[in-house]
Order: C-alpha cells, then sequence, then structure tokens
C-alpha cells in the first residue's frame, strides 16, 4: 500500500501540474473537501437543534423513569423517597434543579453548584397525580434544565459530528483518488508513455498496459494505433506527393529559369513579383533590385519604343477583358544590343477566379524585327542611293497629299529625269552609272529643303515632294537649282562624265487633286522639258494633259488597227550601186488611222511597245514580208538574191518569242532563209543580255542576215560589231542629209564604209534623196543605197509592179 | 353459516362467565370496630389509610390498616377492586416506602379470620374481609364488588 503510493507519487510529480487526471482529481477533492465542508456547517446547527432536542425529550423521559417514584413520594409525602428521586435526577448533568412538592409541602429540593444563572435555565413542572388516581394530583415536579450545558453538549456534538463527515469525505475522496489513479491515471500514464517512444512512421503498435486490454483504455489504445496507422498512410502519401510536387516545381523552375524567353509576373498593383534569368540578362538588372518594385519605377524601365504608362494600361486592358495582348517592346540590352520582344501578356487568376495579376513571356524576335526592317527598308528604299524608292514615294505622296488637303497647303512634285545616263553606263560602265546616280541623289538633295522628300523612282529617274511651297522659296527656285547642279561634271578619278536634268514640275492642287494625277502632270512636263531641248525644267500646262490624252486615244486605237486592217506594210527598195539594180528592201510599217490618216512608226512604235502590242505587230509584219518576199522572187525569178529586212523591237528580243517563232514561220513558208534579213538597233547589243546574245545567235545560225540599223547616231561601238557578226551597216540618214555640203559629214560616212569593210561588212546608206548623194557614197565604196532618189516605201502590190517594172527596163 | 357458529359461541361463553363470577365470588367489605364512630367510608378515604398516606378517620381518630399474609383471595380481590393492581405490585410499591422508613405498610395478619377478629377486637384498626354474611362486632364501612376474576 504505501510502496505504491509512493510510485503513485512519484509518477505524480513526473506528471505535468496540467495533466488532465491530476487535475481533475484535485478538482474532484477540493469539490468534494469544499462540499464536505458546507455539509459539516450546515449539519451543525441542523445536529445541534435535533441534539437539544433530543436532550430535552431525555429530561422528559428521565422525568417518566421517576415518575412512578415520585407519585409515591407525593402520594405519601415521603421526604426520603423524594429525595432520593430528586438526587436520582440530579445524577443527570442536564438537570441542574429539581423541585418536588406535595400540595404545599416541599418534599425535595436539589441545586446543581455549578448552576448557571437562572436567564439561561429552563424549568419545567409537571403535576405528580396519585400512584392509584390519575385524576388526582399529589404534588408536583419542576425540574429546571441547564439549558448551556444542552447547548454546548449539543455544539460539541455537532462539531464532532461534521468533523467526522469531513473526514469521510476526505477519505472517500483519498479512496476515489486512489482508485482512479490506478485504475485510471496510471494506465493513461502507462499509454501516454508508451505512445511517446513510438516514432511516428515506424507502423509500430502500442501495447495497452497490462489488464486493461478489453476496456476503454485498451479500446483507447487501439483507436490510437488505428489512428496511427491511418496517419502513417496519409503521411506516407503526403510525403510522396510533396516529393512529387518539389520535383515537379523544380522541373518548372528549371524550365522557367533557363527559358530563352522573359518570364515577369506582375501583381495587381503593377508590381514586379517574379523575373526569371532571362529577364535579368535582357535588361541587366537583378532580380532582387526588380522584386516588389513598381513597374512604373523608372530606374528599372528599358524599353524606348514605349512608355511605362503605356505599358501599364495594356495590362490594365488584359486584367480588365482578360484577353491576352501582344506587346512589342525594345529597348537596349546591358550589351550594348538592340533587342526587340513580343511581350505575350495575359492575365492571372486565383482559385477564386479572381485576377491577381498579369503574366508576361516576351520572346526575343529581334532578328526577325531587323529582317522586317531590312525587308521592309529594301521594299521601300533604293539600295543604291539610300533613297526611298517608288512604293515608298507613293506612300509619302498619299501622305502628304492627305496633309495638304487638311492644310489647305499646296504641294509640288519634281519629276528628274537624267540625260544621256544611259550613254554614260554604256561607256563608262555600271560602276560609274552607279556612282553617278549616288552623286546625283546628293546633289538634288542639296538644293532641295529638309524636309522635302527626294526619291528614286527607277534607273535615272527621280521625284521630290515638297510639301508646303511658299513665296520665298519658289519652285522654279528650286528645280532651276538642280538643273544647274546636275550640268556640273561629274567627276570620278581619272573620268568625267556629262549629264543633264530634265525636270517637269507639277502642283497640287491646282494641276491634279490627287497623286495619280499630280504624278502623271510632273510626267509630262518632264516629257516637254525634253522635248523642249533638255537640261532644263518645265511646269505643268494644260495643253500637256491633252497630249497624254491623245497619246492614250492613239493606244487605245492602235489596239484595234491589227483586227481592223490598218496597217500596213510598206516596202523601200533597196538599190546595189554598182548595178543599180533593186536587190533587196526594207520592211516599214504604217498605220491607216481613220481619224488621223496615215501614222508614221516614229508615232506609234513607241505607243506598241508602250502597251505590249510590238510582239503581235512585229509577228504579223514578219509574216508579210515573208510573203512579199516569196512573190517578188516567183516575179522576177530566183537566182537574184533578193533580200527584205524586217526591223524587228528591242522589246521583240528582250520578252517573248517573236525571234522563235519568225525563225519557225520562214521555215513552215519554205522560203530559203537568205532571203530575209533583221534589221536591229545598236541598243539591243548594248543590252548584252544572255537572252539577247542567244536570239542573235539563233537568228544568224537559221541564215538570217543582220543589219545594223541607224548607225552612227548612237555609240557606234566597233568592239560589238565584230562580236556579234553583222552583216550590214546601216548609214543614218542624217549623216546623208549633209553629205554634199558638210564635209565631217562626208568624212564620217567615209570612215564608216571604210571601217565596215575592214570588219568585212557591207554598208547601206539610207536617206539617200539626191545623186550626189549617190555619187559620194558610190565613190567611198557604200554598197546599198536607199532613199527617195529611188523610191519611197510602198505598199506590198505597187512595190512588186515597180520592181517587176525596173527588172523590164533593166532588160531592156 | 362458520359465522353465525361463531358468533352464537360467544355469546354462550360470555353468559356463562357472568353467571358463574357473579356466584363464585363474593364482595369485598371494608371493615371496623362496631364501636366506631365512622359509618361510611369513601374509597379515597379507604385507599389513604391502606396505602399509608395516613392514618386516621375522617373523625380524627388514628387507625391502623389490616392486611393478610401472602396471596390470599381476599388480600388480591381486595387490591385489585380498590386499586385495580395486583400484589406483586402492591409489594413494590411497599418496597420503597418501607426502604424511606417513614411510612410503614398494614399491619399483616396471619390470615382472613385473624383480620376479623383484630378488627371485632380493636377499634383503631381497619381491615377487609369476604362479604359472607353477618358478623359480630364490625361494621362495614365501604363496600367493594368484585366483579371480574383475576
Amino acid at each position: 500500500m504505501l510502496s505504491s503510493l509512493k510510485t503513485g507519487l512519484r509518477h505524480f510529480r513526473a506528471w505535468r501540474t496540467s495533466s488532465l487526471v491530476v487535475d481533475s482529481t484535485l478538482s474532484i477533492s477540493l469539490l468534494a473537501i469544499a462540499l464536505a465542508s458546507m455539509f459539516a456547517l450546515m449539519g451543525a446547527a441542523i445536529i445541534r437543534d435535533h441534539e437539544t432536542y433530543r436532550m430535552l425529550r431525555q429530561v422528559d423521559d428521565l422525568l417518566s423513569t421517576v415518575e412512578s417514584t415520585v407519585q409515591v413520594a407525593c402520594f405519601t409525602k415521603d421526604l426520603t423517597l423524594a429525595q432520593d428521586a430528586a438526587k436520582g435526577l440530579m445524577t443527570n448533568r442536564l438537570i441542574s434543579g429539581v423541585k418536588i412538592t406535595a400540595g404545599v409541602e416541599v418534599l425535595a429540593v436539589a441545586h446543581r453548584q455549578d448552576a448557571p444563572s437562572f436567564s439561561d435555565a429552563h424549568s419545567v413542572s409537571h403535576a405528580i397525580s396519585s400512584p392509584f388516581n390519575v385524576n388526582e394530583t399529589v404534588g408536583e415536579i419542576e425540574l429546571t434544565t441547564d439549558n448551556d450545558y444542552i447547548r454546548r453538549e449539543a455544539f460539541e456534538y455537532s462539531i464532532i459530528s461534521s468533523i467526522a463527515l469531513a473526514l469521510e469525505v476526505v477519505a472517500i475522496v483519498c479512496a476515489v483518488a486512489l482508485v482512479m489513479f490506478k485504475r485510471v491515471v496510471r494506465p493513461i500514464r502507462t499509454l501516454s508513455d508508451r505512445i511517446h517512444v513510438i516514432p511516428v512512421d515506424s507502423g509500430e503498435r502500442v501495447q495497452p498496459p497490462a489488464g486493461n486490454a478489453d476496456n476503454e483504455i485498451g479500446q483507447l489504445a487501439g483507436d490510437f494505433n488505428d489512428l496511427i496507422a491511418k496517419t502513417t498512410r496519409l503521411l506516407t502519401e503526403e510525403q510522396k506527393m510533396r516529393q512529387e510536387i518539389a520535383l515537379s516545381e523544380n522541373r518548372l523552375r528549371t524550365l522557367v529559369e533557363n527559358s530563352p524567353d522573359i518570364i515577369v509576373r506582375y501583381d495587381r498593383e503593377f508590381r514586379l513579383v517574379f523575373v526569371n534569368g532571362a529577364y535579368e540578362r535582357e535588361t541587366g538588372v537583378a532580380a532582387n533590385r526588380t522584386l516588389g518594385q513598381y513597374l512604373s519605377d523608372q530606374s528599372l524601365w528599358r524599353p524606348k519604343n514605349m512608355t511605362s504608362d503605356e505599358y501599364l494600361m495594356r495590362l490594365q486592358r488584359v486584367m480588365d477583358t482578360g484577353t491576352p495582348d501582344l506587346i512589342q517592346l525594345e529597348w537596349h540590352r546591358p550589351d550594348g544590343q538592340w533587342v526587340s520582344h513580343e511581350m505575350y501578356v495575359v492575365a492571372e487568376y486565383d482559385v477564386f477566379d479572381q485576377v491577381v495579376g498579369t503574366l508576361a513571356i516576351g520572346r526575343d524576335v529581334t532578328e526577325r524585327k531587323m529582317a522586317e526592317r531590312l525587308l521592309q527598308h529594301q521594299a521601300t528604299y533604293d539600295a543604291l542611293t539610300g533613297l526611298p524608292n517608288r512604293r515608298l514615294f507613293h506612300d509619302r505622296l498619299h501622305e502628304e497629299i492627305a496633309k495638304a488637303k487638311r492644310g489647305h497647303y499646296p504641294v509640288g512634285l519634281l519629276f528628274i529625269d537624267l540625260d544621256r545616263f544611259k550613254e554614260v553606263n554604256d561607256t563608262l560602265g555600271h560602276t560609274i552609272g552607279d556612282a553617278l546616280l549616288v552623286e546625283a541623289a546628293q546633289r538634288i538633295h542639296a538644293w532641295v529643303r529638309e524636309y522635302d522628300i527626294v526619291a528614286r523612282l527607277a534607273g535615272d529617274e527621280f521625284v521630290v515632294i515638297l510639301p508646303n511651297i511658299s513665296e520665298t522659296c519658289p519652285l522654279e527656285r528650286i528645280a532651276g537649282n538642280i538643273v544647274s547642279a546636275m550640268a556640273q561634271p561629274f567627276h570620278f578619278g581619272e573620268q568625267s562624265a556629262f549629264v543633264s536634268a530634265s525636270i517637269g514640275v507639277a502642283l497640287f492642287p491646282q494641276d491634279a487633286d490627287n497623286e495619280e494625277g499630280l504624278i502623271a502632270c510632273a510626267d509630262q512636263a518632264m516629257y516637254k522639258a525634253k522635248q523642249a531641248g533638255r537640261d532644263n525644267f518645265s511646269f505643268f500646262t494644260p495643253d500637256m494633259l491633252d497630249h497624254a490624252q491623245q497619246r492614250l486615244q492613239l493606244i487605245n486605237d492602235l489596239r484595234g488597227a491589227l483586227s481592223k486592217n490598218q496597217l500596213e506594210v510598206f516596202f523601200q527598195p533597196i538599190i546595189d550601186t554598182a548595178s543599180g539594180d533593186i536587190v533587196k528592201a526594207e520592211a516599214l510599217l504604217r498605220w491607216h488611222h481613220t481619224s488621223l490618216g496615215l501614222i508614221s512608226p516614229d508615232r506609234f512604235i513607241g505607243l506598241a511597245e508602250e502597251a505590249g502590242l510590238i510582239h503581235d505587230i512585229g509577228d504579223w509584219v514578219f509574216r508579210e514580208t515573208v510573203d512579199t518576199v516569196k512573190r517578188w522572187i516567183f516575179l522576177t525569178g530566183q537566182d537574184k538574191h533578193q533580200q527584205i529586212s524586217v526591223n524587228i523591237s528591242p522589246r521583240q528580243f528582250v520578252k517573248g518569242d517573236s525571234v522563235l517563232k519568225a525563225i519557225a514561220y520562214l521555215r513552215s513558208s519554205g522560203l530559203e532563209p537568205e532571203h530575209i534579213g533583221v534589221e536591229i538597233t545598236e541598243n539591243i547589243l548594248l543590252e548584252d543580255s544572255p537572252i539577247v546574245n542567244d536570239k542573235l545567235q539563233y537568228l544568224r545560225l537559221s541564215g538570217i542576215e543582220i543589219s545594223l540599223d541607224d548607225f552612227g547616231t548612237g555609240y557606234s561601238s566597233m568592239a560589238y560589231l565584230k562580236k556579234f557578226n553583222i552583216d550590214y551597216l546601216k548609214i543614218d540618214r542624217s549623216f546623208v542629209l549633209d553629205l554634199e555640203t558638210d564635209l565631217s559629214d562626208k568624212t564620217i560616212a567615209e570612215a564608216i564604209v571604210v571601217m565596215a569593210h575592214r570588219l568585212g561588212l557591207k554598208v547601206i546608206a539610207e536617206g539617200v534623196e539626191t545623186p550626189g548623194q549617190l555619187a559620194i557614197l558610190t565613190a567611198v565604196g557604200c554598197e546599198y543605197v536607199q532613199g527617195y532618189l529611188y523610191a519611197r516605201p510602198m505598199p506590198a502590190a505597187e512595190f512588186l509592179l515597180y520592181v517587176m517594172q525596173n527588172q523590164d527596163q533593166r532588160m531592156r | 353459516m362458520g359465522k353465525r357458529f361463531s358468533g352464537t359461541k360467544t355469546w354462550v361463553m360470555l353468559l356463562a362467565l357472568i353467571l358463574f363470577s357473579a356466584s363464585a365470588r363474593p364482595d369485598i367489605v371494608v371493615i371496623v370496630n362496631a364501636a366506631s364512630n365512622v359509618e361510611q367510608l369513601s374509597r379515597d378515604d379507604v385507599v389513604n389509610i391502606f396505602m399509608g398516606r395516613y392514618r386516621k378517620l375522617p373523625d380524627g381518630t388514628s387507625v391502623m390498616p389490616l392486611d393478610i399474609k401472602g396471596d390470599a383471595p381476599e388480600k388480591k380481590d381486595f387490591y385489585k377492586a380498590l386499586l385495580d393492581k395486583n400484589l406483586p405490585e402492591v409489594n413494590a410499591y411497599w418496597a420503597r416506602l418501607v426502604f424511606s422508613g417513614r411510612t410503614s405498610p398494614p399491619l399483616i395478619l396471619e390470615d382472613a379470620d385473624q383480620v376479623l377478629k383484630k378488627v371485632t377486637l380493636d377499634p383503631t384498626v381497619i381491615g377487609y374481609t369476604t362479604d359472607s354474611g353477618t358478623r359480630e362486632g364490625v361494621k362495614i364501612v365501604y363496600r367493594l364488588p368484585v366483579t371480574s376474576t383475576p
């Protein structure tokens, strides 16, 4: 018992004071003691009252025990007996005084010595009846009780009773506590200790304390084991999940950190809450410097193409609408590299679908942007001069006219064409030509205002847009300055080149109210300037418009001319100077216009080329010629080496399959190829393109002879003659015209003939109109002549008649 | 049936009892010397004189009660009829008084005849006897009817 109490005490000390069981035991004990005390106090009063009452009853009882004696004493007035009775009564401590009387006679009187004062005494008188007759009163007994004693006794008794009660309660509580300790506290403690040492995830099971396997404590141990099992399972699952999450997070972080794309997260207040490595790299700002900072912080804002406020508004819109946005941001990287990023911005939401901020993913599109810019630049700027090209020119003109319309101010347009540039290119080479164009662009630039727009349209064509023309800087001065500047020689090292400029000037809105119209006007004015002798400028005038309209009308008419049989091939005989025989002819085209009459090729061949009609017309001319030669041979015989030459436009060489078609037609006609010749101009040779060369070569191989037309007017390059194996040179009529009066022309003609002969070529002189000219040409050795001296160009029938008559004359 | 029988039986028994006692037990009479001045005593007088309260007759003369020794039927009947007490009770009463020595019990005589003789001879005594005819020399001063068997 004692040892178990000691162990209990030790356990008790070992426990924390906050132990539930100890607490409750203590509480029960205290409460029990308190209740016991209360009951004891309350009980004391009750006990006291009860005891008082009991003692008073005892007095009655006492009295009844001596009553018969007293009866006898009173009956017989026996003093001795009465005193005996009184003495007997006095032995009881409750009684403090006895007085027995029989009638007037006092039989016995007794008083306690230590009797209390009378105030505390209580006297009870009792009539004594006769022992033989209850109705007869024989005396009286007066008992005085010692109330003080009674009270004292009752009080003492009550105190003792209460103490006993309290002790009982304490004893019971102790017993209960002991039982609780032994049966509840200690097993729980043991269980607790066992649970304490079990690691949660060990899978170990706790054993209930001995003898408690089947009760609540055993159940508790079982519940704990179940709980542990569940917890262990959950822990394992959670740990696994945690690992997976950690792995996943790590993967994501690696992904994000190593992403070449910039990843930035902003919160609702536009603070940077996350940036990845790419951000740091591209902006040169460390993450710890940016995090928590506001987007509007200008020390962090890098982009130059957009302000942080604009960007912020775009982000706000993404958050408001939930629609992703693509924002272009461009800045200079720390290494100085200009970079362009496409920021894909999306709104981010929390689990409650509330917008928490934005996520921006920036892809480096620098290369693409640069390529785009390059492409755009290439597409809109001329690579050689760096000037805007035709496309950009149109855009800018459109813009300027729109602005001018709003601002009600005039816009001037200069159309600049470099005269004789082609010759420079041909003679000095493309490198010099290109350098000249660059120089020309600079010269133009030097004479226009800063905000004027200079563009290169093509080749040697430049334009200048002059917005807001004012009185102080009139157009004519600018145009005049440019003309003067262009007239200055261009120097390239040893070499010098001379060109001039023809400038057409048109004005918005007085000449035209739209850009196409304005361009057409300036173009017309430029042609006018060219016609007026070049090296000058010309303002557009309304009659130029008429001329242009006429041209358009003519082109339209030309389109239907072939089908309407308005075109006709004329033939002009070529005479052998030695024999005077008609051995050749040149096919020349004529157009019988319904209202304008006969139109010369000079006027409409250019239009046909421009309108792309030259191919059909050329092919038709070739076929007509072949047919005519066949008839000529049929009429005059085979042996004359008759030959008709056909003019082939450079266009026909460069584009289309006219040459191939011609050869094919010739073969199918059965005509010997030597009866057909082809006349080309120097320009074709100057092209020096593989296509042209191949076609010329093909003509040669087919047996067709080639004449070089208009020789002497162009470059008259001897090298080409040699290279292309030309058969005939045709001296231009301009040399022949003054042959009799101008000595230099005669010299040139002679030089050409000599040179041609040296190269193995024969010479045909054009435009021979006088016998004097013929004589000179014959003298210098020119083989063939052609001109009014003999015959005009004639329709086929007339020509055939002419050659037959001529043959007849010769025969005669 | 049983009820009627029992009722009848009870009634017969009671009747027999009454008849028997009336015939078997004569009254007890208190007697004094015929020469006494006292003619009649009250019951209280008889009790007081016999139970020792005082020993005087109403005329003031002293008197000595006489009793019978042992437990004679007359004695039994007397105390029974007078005090409704049996003899042990009466003896116990006297035992207390004798102890104190202040009052003495009646003078005990051998039998009823001696009592009768004493009364006949001594005018200062008072005794009791059964009412068995007229006796010479005594005066009946109080009659105690015996109504019940002991």
